[in-house]
C-alpha cells in the first residue's frame, strides 16, 4: 500500500495531504565526565490531513492500513484554505562529516566534560550534564492532485546542564548548540571553549555580583536575550493561527488581536525576519508540508507589522497567499504554522558605540529564566551573566538583575542594534498534542534605552 | 501473553538483562475553538522500547516500527561502560488486567456526537481539547516478569471567552461525565467582572487545582532522584523524617489510585506512596538503580535511569473552598509558561493568566490580570496556610501529570506585574 492509495480513500475530500514521516536518532548522555548511557528512538509512521465543508480530520499511524476516513457532521471551525500552487521537489541537507564512528563522538563529549569540571574557579561545579542528539528527518508528501514534496534534514543538538554553587549563590543554566547537517558542526561551535568562558564568568557573577538598584536603566541585550525576545516576543504572535484563537486554549491569543498591518509596535530600528532557507540551521526546510516553496518573511519592517507566519487554512481566512509556515514535528502531528530561524536584523553600530552612549545601564550577556503572558505581553528575563554600565564602560558582574516589562514597551525602546547577527538553538513548542520542533532565534546586540529593572524577588 | 515480544526476547540472548517493553496507545482528539470543532484526530501510535545490559554497559532503544535486532547488537558494541546502569527488579510473576470501559467504543467508532453536542452547548465560546484514549503497556523481562496493562482514560480542558475575560477548568477522568461540569465552571469563571490593578509585593493567594497541577507536575520533577543526584532539585539534602513544607500539605505518587500505571519500567509493580506527608519528607522517587545507590529500595517509579510519577495526589484539607476567600486573598484560577531559574533552590516565576481574581474581605473585587509569580517552589510549600476539602482529578496541556488536587491558600507570594 502507498501514500497515493490513501488518497484515494479520501476521494470525497477537498483537501487531502499524506505524509511518510521518519525521525531516527541517537542520543549520548555525559554526568559529570562518565558516560551514562546510550538511547536509540525511530518514529516511523504515517499521517493523512483531509478537509471537506464539514469536518477537519487527521489521522496517524504506523501502518498505512489504519488511515482511514470517519464520517463527521460538524460545526466546523476551518471554512476552507488558500488555493495557492503547490510545488513538487525535494530538499537534502548534506553532511560533510558523516561517518565519525560513535565511540570519537563519546570521547569527545567526555574530554570536553572533564576539561570542564577541572577548571580552576572559586565556585563548585556541582553538576555538569552533557546531551548529545544526532538524528535524521526524512519526509515524504503526497497530495490530493499528487504534488510530491521530499524532505531530509540531518540535525545535531547538544544540550549542556551545568550547576554551580558558591558561599554567596548558586545558579544552573543551560547552554545549547544546535543545527542541521553532520559532526562537522560540533568542530565549528567550539562548545568547550564557549562553556569555558561561560563558567568562568559566572563564577565571577557568583563571586563578586553586586546587586543592583532597582529603577529605570538603559539595557544592552546580547545576541542571545535578542534572539529569546525575536522568538516569544515577535516569531510567536505573529503565528497567525494564533491570531485567529486556534490555539487560544493553549498558548493563547496574540497582541496583533484588533491590529493592522502597517501598525507601529516598535521603533524604527526594528526589523524582524523568519527564514527558513538559512543554510544548515535548525529550522532549514525549501518547500514547507503543505508544498508551499519557503521563502523569508519580513514580519516587522521598521517597527511596523508587515507579515504574518500563514499556513493555508490561516491564510485562507486573512485573505493573502500561505508562506510556506505550515510544519509537524513528526508523523503523528498535524502541520501547524511554525517559526523556522527568527531573528531581529542587524543594524549599522558596532557594540562598542552601543556601550559607550549609556551613562547608567546593565549590559544582559546570558539568562537563567524567561517567560511572557499568553497575549505575548508581558515578559520578564532574569539575567545570568549581567554586567552594570557606567559612562559608557562595561564595569561589575550584577546578580542576577531582572528586567520585567511589555513588548511594546521593549520594542519600541530599542534605539539602536549592532551589526552583528548570531544564532541560537532552540526547540520550539507548540499545539497540542505538543510538538516541539527545532528553531534557531538570534539577532544582533540591541540599546534600549529607559527600562524597568528588578531585583529578583526578595533574595 | 506478549508473544511477540517474548520473541523479540529469544533474539536477544548473550545480554544479562533484558527488558522489552510495548506502549501502544489510540487515541481519539477533539480539538475545538469558539465552541465550533477544528478538527477531529485519531493518533494510533505503538512504540517498543528495549533495554538490554552486560557489565556496566547498556542500550537503551524505541521504535515505532519493526525492532532491527543487529542495530542492536551494532549499537551495544560501541557503548562505552556507564555510571548508571539500569537493573531489572527480581519479579518473575505473570500479570494481567484489562480494564473495562464504554470509552473503548468511543474510541474505536470515532464517535464525538456526545462531546461536540457538549461543547457546543458552552454559554461563551469555548476552546479546548478533549482525549479520549486506550493506553496498552507491556512488558517481559529476562528475569521472567510478563505484565499486561490495558487502562482507559480521558481528559480535556475548557477555556471559555467573555470578551477579554477568560475562565479555565480541566479534568482526567476514566468517564466523561466530568465534562459538563468542566464547560460549567469555565463558563462561571469567565463571568467574573471588573478589573483591579496589583503592584509588585507580597499578597496572600488561593492557588486553584489548575495551578497545583502544574505546580506538582513541577514537584515530581523534583522528588525524581536523579535530578536530586544530578543536582538538579532543591530536595537535594531533604532526609527521611525532615519538616520541610506546612504540615498542612501531603503530596503522594498514586499510580494505583488513579488507575494510570500497575507496573514500572523495570518490572516492579507500583504503589501508592507519600512524598510528603504533613509537611515531612518522607521518600524521593526511586528505580532500581538509584535506589541502590543512595541505599534505600524502589518505589516503583522507573523510568530507566529516571524515575518518574504516574500521578500526584495532593491530599484534602478541612475546610470549604469559600473559606479560602474570606479574607483579603488573589485568587489564581490558571497559570502557565512556568520557568526555573534555578533547580537546585527552586526558584521559578509563572505567569497568572483567566480568573485572577482580587477578594476585599471576601468580596470579588476585580480581575489583576496577568499577574505573575515570582518566588521560590519550596518557600511556597512551607507557605500554606490552608487546604480545601474539595477537590478535583485535572490533566492539561500545562499540567501534563494526571493530579488530584485541592485549592490551597499560600501567605505572602511574591507577586510581579511586567
Amino acid at each position: 500500500m502507498e501514500l497515493e492509495d490513501v488518497i484515494k480513500r479520501f476521494s470525497d475530500y477537498k483537501y487531502v495531504e499524506t505524509r511518510k514521516h521518519s525521525i531516527t536518532s541517537t542520543h549520548l548522555f555525559i554526568i559529570n565526565g562518565s558516560p551514562a548511557g546510550l538511547a536509540d528512538s525511530t518514529y516511523n509512521g504515517y499521517s493523512v490531513r483531509a478537509f471537506k465543508d464539514s469536518g477537519m480530520y487527521f489521522a496517524s499511524s504506523s501502518r498505512l492500513e489504519d488511515l482511514t476516513p470517519l464520517s463527521l457532521t460538524l460545526k466546523e471551525w476551518e471554512k476552507g484554505y488558500s488555493a495557492d500552487q503547490r510545488s513538487s521537489g525535494s530538499y537534502t541537507v548534506e553532511e560533510k562529516e558523516a561517518n565519525v564512528p560513535l565511540e570519537e563522538k563519546q570521547k569527545l563529549l567526555i574530554d570536553i566534560s572533564k576539561n570542564l569540571l577541572q577548571l580552576k574557579v572559586n565556585s563548585k561545579i556541582s553538576s555538569l550534564i552533557i546531551f548529545y542528539s544526532e538524528s535524521k528527518e526524512e519526509k515524504e508528501i503526497v497530495f490530493e492532485d499528487g504534488t510530491k514534496v521530499y524532505g531530509k534534514v540531518p540535525r545535531i543538538n547538544i544540550s549542556v546542564s551545568v550547576t554551580m554553587t558558591s558561599d554567596r549563590a548558586s545558579a544552573t543554566f543551560y547552554e545549547e548548540f544546535g543545527g542541521s547537517g553532520g559532526f562537522e558542526l560540533v568542530k565549528l561551535w567550539d562548545i568547550e571553549k564557549t562553556l569555558e568562558e561561560k563558567i568562568k564568568s559566572v563564577d565571577t557573577v557568583l563571586n563578586k555580583g553586586k546587586s543592583v538598584t532597582p529603577s529605570k536603566k538603559d539595557v544592552i541585550l546580547s545576541n542571545m536575550l535578542s534572539g529569546i525576545m525575536a522568538h516569544e516576543s515577535v516569531g510567536h504572535p505573529f503565528e497567525a493561527d494564533r491570531v485567529l484563537g486556534r490555539e487560544s486554549a493553549q498558548a493563547g491569543l496574540s497582541y496583533l488581536v484588533g491590529k493592522n498591518f502597517g501598525e507601529k509596535i516598535g521603533s524604527e530600528a526594528v526589523n524582524v525576519a523568519d527564514d527558513p532557507t538559512l543554510p544548515n540551521s535548525s529550522g532549514f526546510y525549501l518547500i514547507d508540508d503543505e508544498g508551499i516553496k519557503a521563502r523569508t518573511k519580513y514580519l516587522i519592517k521598521e517597527g511596523k507589522i508587515n507579515e504574518l507566519l500563514q499556513d493555508r487554512f490561516s491564510a485562507y481566512k486573512f485573505g493573502v497567499s500561505s508562506n510556506g509556515s505550515a510544519r509537524a514535528s513528526r508523523f503523528d502531528r498535524e502541520p501547524l504554522v511554525r517559526m523556522s530561524n527568527t531573528f531581529f536584523m542587524p543594524g549599522n553600530y558596532n557594540f562598542d558605540e552601543l556601550v559607550e552612549d549609556v551613562k547608567d545601564g546593565i549590559y544582559l550577556k546570558s539568562y537563567m529564566e524567561w517567560n511572557i503572558d499568553d497575549l505575548r505581553i508581558g515578559q520578564r528575563y532574569v539575567g545570568l551573566e549581567a554586567y552594570e554600565i557606567k559612562n559608557g564602560e562595561i564595569n561589575d558582574p550584577l546578580l542576577f538583575p531582572v528586567i520585567e516589562g511589555t513588548t511594546f514597551e521593549f520594542l519600541s525602546s530599542i534605539d539602536a542594534v549592532d551589526n552583528t547577527l548570531k544564532f541560537y538553538y532552540g526547540t520550539c513548542g507548540k499545539g497540542d498534542p505538543d510538538q516541539g520542533i527545532p528553531v534557531w532565534m538570534g539577532g544582533p546586540n540591541m540599546r534600549l534605552r529607559n527600562v524597568s529593572v528588578k531585583v529578583r524577588g526578595n533574595e | 501473553m506478549n508473544e511477540d515480544l517474548l520473541k523479540i526476547m529469544e533474539n536477544l540472548k548473550g545480554y544479562e538483562e533484558v527488558a522489552i517493553g510495548r506502549n501502544k496507545v489510540r487515541r481519539l482528539l477533539i480539538k475545538f475553538v469558539n465552541s465550533e470543532i477544528v478538527e477531529v484526530q485519531r493518533l494510533f501510535n505503538d512504540n517498543i522500547g528495549i533495554v538490554v545490559k552486560k557489565g556496566n554497559k547498556y542500550l537503551a532503544l524505541e521504535t515505532s516500527g519493526d525492532v532491527d535486532v543487529e542495530r542492536i547488537k551494532r549499537l551495544f558494541d560501541v557503548v562505552a561502560e556507564s555510571s548508571i546502569v539500569p537493573s531489572l527488579s527480581d519479579n518473575d510473576k505473570e500479570y494481567k488486567r484489562v480494564v473495562e470501559s464504554p470509552l473503548k467504543d468511543i474510541i474505536e467508532k470515532g464517535d464525538v456526537d456526545a462531546i461536540s453536542k457538549e461543547i457546543y452547548s458552552s454559554d461563551y465560546p469555548a476552546s479546548g481539547i478533549i482525549n479520549v484514549m486506550e493506553n496498552t503497556q507491556a512488558i517481559v523481562t529476562s528475569k521472567g516478569f510478563n505484565g499486561y496493562f490495558v487502562n482507559y482514560s480521558t481528559d480535556g480542558y475548557v477555556r471559555a471567552f467573555n470578551d477579554d475575560q477568560s475562565g479555565q477548568w480541566a479534568f482526567y477522568s476514566h468517564d466523561l461525565t466530568p465534562l459538563k461540569d468542566t464547560i460549567k465552571q469555565a463558563n462561571v469563571l469567565a463571568s467574573i467582572d471588573g478589573k483591579v490593578k496589583v503592584d509588585d509585593g507580597k499578597y496572600d493567594v488561593v492557588l486553584s487545582p489548575l495551578v497545583v497541577g502544574n505546580l506538582m507536575t513541577d514537584f515530581s520533577y523534583f522528588a525524581s532522584a536523579f535530578n536530586v543526584i544530578t543536582a538538579s532539585s532543591f530536595l537535594y539534602n531533604a532526609k527521611p523524617g525532615d519538616k520541610i513544607f506546612s504540615e498542612k500539605i501531603t503530596i503522594s505518587d498514586v499510580p494505583k489510585k488513579l488507575g494510570t500505571r500497575d507496573f514500572d519500567d523495570e518490572g516492579t509493580f507500583t504503589y501508592d506512596k507519600s512524598i510528603i506527608e504533613n509537611g515531612v519528607f518522607k521518600t524521593l522517587l526511586y528505580n532500581n538503580e538509584l535506589a541502590k545507590m543512595m541505599n534505600t529500595k524502589t518505589t516503583g517509579n522507573a523510568g530507566i535511569i529516571t524515575p518518574v510519577s504516574f500521578g500526584i495526589e495532593v491530599s484534602p484539607g478541612e475546610i470549604g473552598f469559600d473559606s479560602l476567600l474570606s479574607g483579603n486573598v488573589i485568587f489564581v484560577n490558571n497559570n502557565w509558561y512556568t520557568r526555573y531559574q534555578n533547580y537546585l533552590e527552586g526558584a521559578f516565576s509563572t505567569v497568572c493568566r483567566d480568573a485572577v481574581i482580587v477578594y476585599k474581605d471576601g468580596k470579588p473585587i476585580g480581575n489583576a490580570g496577568r499577574i505573575r509569580i515570582s518566588d521560590y517552589l519550596p518557600r511556597l510549600l512551607k507557605n500554606v496556610e490552608e487546604v480545601s476539602k474539595e477537590r478535583y482529578s485535572i490533566k492539561w496541556w500545562d499540567a501534563p501529570l494526571p493530579t488530584i488536587a485541592p485549592y490551597i491558600l499560600v501567605k505572602g507570594v511574591n507577586i510581579t506585574r511586567a
